[in-house]
């Protein structure tokens, strides 16, 4: 089949207004949020169903067509470009909410839902998914899981809200099958339960990258407002007292002292370690008594407590959008991932040696939030297009380089423009394993080819 | 007039090439803030399109494309450059991003592919063609601009006060400028008008991409109103309000003009704070407000039409979910509605269920192209809703 056939047999499934080759929509979709080079896919489709997804992997096999899918279209790891052209999902069409169970305290959406339209939806009801991404109001769903992801807000409670609240998945496999994971596997039994049948197969699409199925829905446990919630805000000249804070505040598990802390220094301003907290309460003691615990612990840590409208805006804008975001240049996510509690000021010392003594770089955050013992580590580097993408790449790959080697587990892989090749030999018998899985499910390899799996 | 370097006229200028706004295009993050949280939240072009083309983020990363000389304008491009509403909720959004002023790229892209010659659609050479021949967007006769002017309505030609209802008022709903004159003659407020010598003040032609005749009109209106040595003037119309007092400086090179512009809403709500218009109790009556993006978003008018409402006895002023800077386009702007109606239509029928939403038994606005393009939906929209202009709910309801 030519071009223009294919694009005819997805317009079948799907509708001529819902897919398109023309070469300025293609365009579009070719860039997510880091600087890797554009990926034009050869024709993009906007499903709206489980059905129209799985009509579309059917046919995608016949005619060996790659296929690549993408939430809102923000990962800053090349988790979706085209790395072979094909067709490209756009997902962001499935996004509705497709049920709110207050008794249960649940909520069904489709998987191009943002967290921001859902957490609205629950808000109308009392209840709310107290996590979100950092990704701004155009994060997906179906994206954070993908990416077992998570951004700072409330993930210090709860974890990281792409694995730990998700009670069971739909989706598509790469051969067009159906499936429902969870309690739901069983017919007519609602989704309350991540376990099901037999193993955990939903984990086993968390953190897939979209190589084993494309998600369509998603059930997730939510939870009631709290009653009270406060900021503070806290400076510190040393991340080892930052860690022992994190390490504090996470050590009881079940009743992590604060909903979200989040810690930052800018390579323009070594010396000064930001730290944003976010705490809540079912009830007023309940808060209060958080409250006067954190102090005492960064008090004795050498914290200097700060104007506490520093954290406001940044906890209560982080679904919606932060202010100035590109004021210092376009944003390059870069040495990602996840750190044990005890490791945070090694990785810190990295940073610093590679950005700020090395090349000097002057607009770079290093940045860190904790989840129940451990840390979430990041730098962005700010830079203006085109002239200081070289400097940044350089920057960029030395730190990743430097990070893996000393352990860091990347919040994504992606493709070859990606992380994927700072984890080359550097995977046992856990990635062949993810290879026979991959072979299995996607005999053809048409989805996502190039992504995560080599 | 004061006179300025270069420089600094250059920077006031109206770009017409799309290479002008290079920087800008670069500082896309991609972030897409733009594109809101859910489909119908921001941008009503991709509401109505679906595509990311349809939205900022995927017009801008087009737009580098084309700088970077990996894409040529084709005449489907040229179809997708003329669906933008220029509404202007794109650029609120990238306030807190990048600062892309997203209106201004598209509008060059427009004049662009207008400059060039390139399969504009029919629409627009329609609406150039009637401007250029009878000065208004309808091709009417020029003197039926004043069919409004009634015996009974005074129009004083040595008032300081000049009224500029604009092609939509004058010639589709005249019964908003009626209203207005009224209003004036009621509180006893001078004003004069162009008459037939008023000519489309040009935001049509800059939505479309036609800068050249549109300076042309600018130069006609600023001479005619300068002749009259008129201090103020009135609009009905945000349309006209942004282009006289934000683009014709721009258009014609001043550094200001020689006059100062100002909405219906606003010289009312002055004028009912001076305790000059007192209104009466009205039926009992819940009204929602439509920002238009022209009044509104881009140029920052949003309480004095609620002040105003909220004045007049007897009626409950309540929010749609989308108001003031976030307001939904009505459909009618950016020449959507003269080149894909469809789609125009589209977008108000989305606006009036919004509306019903919140209760409301009625839509007002301050806009007559919002009044057009709303009203005209509703049948489709299956919506009982009244819709009026600001102006028509303050003279019925006005006392004395």
């Amino acid at each position: 089949m030519d071009k223009r056939e294919l694009c005819e047999g997805i317009a079948a499934i799907v509708g001529t207004d819902n897919v398109t080759d023309l070469d300025f929509d293609l365009h579009a979709y070719s860039r997510d949020l880091s600087p890797a080079r554009g990926r034009v896919p050869s024709m993009v489709a906007r499903p709206r169903s489980s059905s129209e997804v799985s009509a579309i992997m059917r046919f995608a096999n016949r005619n060996s067509l790659p296929v690549y899918v993408r939430g809102g279209g923000s990962s800053h790891w090349a988790a979706w470009l085209p790395v072979h052209g094909g067709l490209l999902l756009d997902m962001y069409a499935m996004e509705d909410v497709l049920e709110i169970d207050d008794k249960n305290l649940t909520a069904t959406v489709q998987c191009g839902c943002t967290w921001y339209k859902l957490d609205g939806e629950l808000r109308k009801k009392g209840l709310t998914y107290l996590s979100s991404e950092m990704g701004g109001p155009a994060m997906t769903v179906g994206g954070s899981i993908i990416k077992a992801g998570g951004g700072p807000y409330g993930t210090t409670k709860f974890g990281l809200h792409g694995q730990c609240d998700v009670l069971g998945l739909e989706f598509v496999l790469p051969t067009g099958e159906i499936v429902r994971t969870g309690s739901g596997a069983y017919l007519g039994v609602p989704q309350f339960r991540r376990y099901g049948i037999g193993p955990d197969l939903t984990g086993l699409l968390i953190g897939s990258e979209g190589t084993l199925g494309i998600l369509t829905e998603a059930t997730l446990q939510v939870r009631p407002i709290p009653e009270a919630d406060d900021y503070l805000s806290f400076t510190f000249n040393d991340w080892n007292n930052v860690m022992e804070v994190g390490d504090a505040i996470t050590r009881t598990f079940g009743d992590e002292i604060a909903y979200a802390f989040e810690a930052s220094e800018e390579s323009s301003a070594l010396g000064t370690v930001t730290v944003r907290v976010q705490l809540y309460g079912y009830d007023r003691e309940m808060l209060e008594y958080r409250r006067r615990k954190l102090r005492e612990i960064c008090d004795k840590q050498k914290g200097k407590e700060v104007d506490a409208s520093i954290s406001q805006e940044f906890f209560t804008r982080v679904t919606k959008g932060l202010k100035g975001l590109f004021d210092q240049g376009v944003w390059h996510f870069t040495g990602c991932g996840l750190i044990p509690i005890r490791r945070l000021p090694e990785f810190n010392g990295v940073w610093r040696e590679i950005v700020a003594r090395k090349y000097k770089f002057p607009r770079c955050t290093f940045g860190a939030w904790t989840f129940p013992r451990g840390w979430t580590v990041y730098a962005h580097l700010r830079y203006i297009e085109p002239d200081e993408l070289e400097t940044i790449l350089t920057i960029s790959n030395e730190m990743n380089s430097r990070f893996m080697e000393m352990g860091i587990v990347p919040f994504g892989i992606g493709g070859p423009d990606g992380a994927l090749p700072f984890i080359r030999g550097r995977l046992g018998s856990y990635y062949e394993l993810l290879r026979s899985v991959k072979k299995a499910l996607d005999p053809n390899d048409i989805l996502q080819p190039g992504i995560l799996v080599e | 007039m004061t006179f300025y370097s270069q420089a600094y006229w250059w920077s006031r200028c109206l770009m017409t090439h799309l290479s002008s706004y290079a920087q800008e295009i670069m500082k896309c993050g991609r972030c897409g803030y733009c594109l809101g949280g859910y489909i119908a939240e921001t941008c009503p072009a991709r509401y109505v399109i679906g595509f990311e083309s349809g939205a900022a983020k995927g017009r801008i990363l087009a737009a580098r494309a084309m700088l970077e000389g990996r894409l040529e304008y084709s005449p489907k491009l040229v179809q997708r450059v003329y669906t933008c509403f220029l509404c202007g909720a794109c650029k609120t959004k990238c306030e807190d991003a990048a600062r892309i002023d997203t209106v201004e790229i598209i509008r060059a892209m427009r004049a662009e592919v207008y400059n060039r010659g390139m399969n504009i659609p029919d629409g627009v050479e329609k609406l150039g063609n009637a401007v250029e021949t009878r000065h208004n967007i309808f091709a009417s006769a020029p003197e039926k601009r004043t069919a409004w002017i009634t015996r009974d309505i005074n129009v004083d030609q040595n008032a300081e006060l000049l009224y500029f209802p604009g092609c939509v008022t004058s010639l589709r709903f005249p019964e908003i400028a009626e209203s207005t004159a009224r209003i004036l003659n009621r509180i006893r407020v001078g004003f004069s008008t162009l008459g037939a010598s008023e000519w489309c003040c040009g935001n049509p032609l800059l939505s479309t991409g036609q800068y050249e005749l549109a300076r042309e009109m600018a130069r006609h209106n600023v001479e005619e109103i300068k002749r009259r040595r008129t201090k103020h003037v009135l609009v009905s119309c945000p349309g006209c309000y942004k282009t006289l007092s934000k683009e014709y400086p721009k258009l014609l090179g001043f550094a200001e003009i020689p006059f100062d512009v100002i909405h219906t809403s606003q010289l009312f709500h002055r004028l009912a704070g001076e305790g000059r218009m007192v209104f009466r109790g009205m039926p009992k009556e819940v009204l929602t407000y439509h920002d238009p993006c022209e009044l509104g978003r881009l140029s920052g008018v949003y309480e004095q039409p609620r002040e105003l409402i909220q004045r007049i006895p007897g009626i409950k002023l309540v929010e749609m979910d989308r108001n003031r800077e976030m307001a939904w386009c009505c459909g009618g702007g950016g020449g959507v509605k003269i080149v894909y109606p469809s789609q125009a239509s589209k977008v108000a029928v989305a606006r009036l269920k919004e509306a019903e939403s919140c209760g409301a038994t009625g839509i007002v606005s301050s806009c007559p192209t919002c009044k057009w393009n709303l009203k005209e939906n509703l049948e489709t929209a299956g919506s009982r809703l009244e819709v009026v202009d600001l102006s028509e709910l303050l003279y019925s309801s006005l006392t004395g």
